[in-house]
């Protein structure tokens, strides 16, 4: 998969929207969803960044039910 | 604190690119380093109504710890 860095403030608000609602989903920090989005994974820069375009245009429930999906599938923990 | 928390978002996402311009680093450095800041915990937890400060004040506090944690 590809890496992918922020590039400007929609990228980087929308970065925000969906560690924030995760967080607010699980009941958890939003440090701790920051560092398994980056740490014990690379969901921000390989998933989230790259599908900005696509993910940016559906609902928050979609979106973050999409991101707890993703984290599933990758076997990545809060 | 009861802040909205789509405000509040927002709010985080013009602090971070804020900082970042001042600190001259990129967009994600400046992530990474806000959600692991007092600063955010700060702004958070409504200590002091921190929420309530100017986004270029928050984006200075995170410049000075950043500054102090180089």
């Amino acid at each position: 998969m590809i890496d992918e860095t922020i590039k400007n403030s929609r990228e980087l608000e929308f970065a925000v929207f969906c560690i924030e609602n995760v967080a607010t989903k699980l009941g958890v920090d939003a440090e701790l969803v920051y560092r398994a989005f980056t740490e014990k994974s690379d969901i921000l820069g390989s998933y989230i960044v790259p599908e900005y375009e696509v993910l940016h245009t559906q609902s928050r429930e979609y979106i973050v039910n999409d991101l707890l999906d993703v984290m599933e599938e990758r076997g990545v923990r809060v | 604190m009861k802040a909205n928390p789509i405000l509040l978002q927002k709010k985080y996402s013009r602090v971070i690119a804020r900082f970042a311009e001042y600190q001259g680093i990129s967009l994600d450095a400046a992530l990474d380093f806000f959600y692991r800041s007092e600063v955010y915990q700060l702004i958070r937890d409504g200590v002091s109504d921190m929420h309530c400060m100017s986004d270029a004040y928050l984006a200075e506090e995170l410049k000075q710890e950043y500054q102090a944690k180089q």
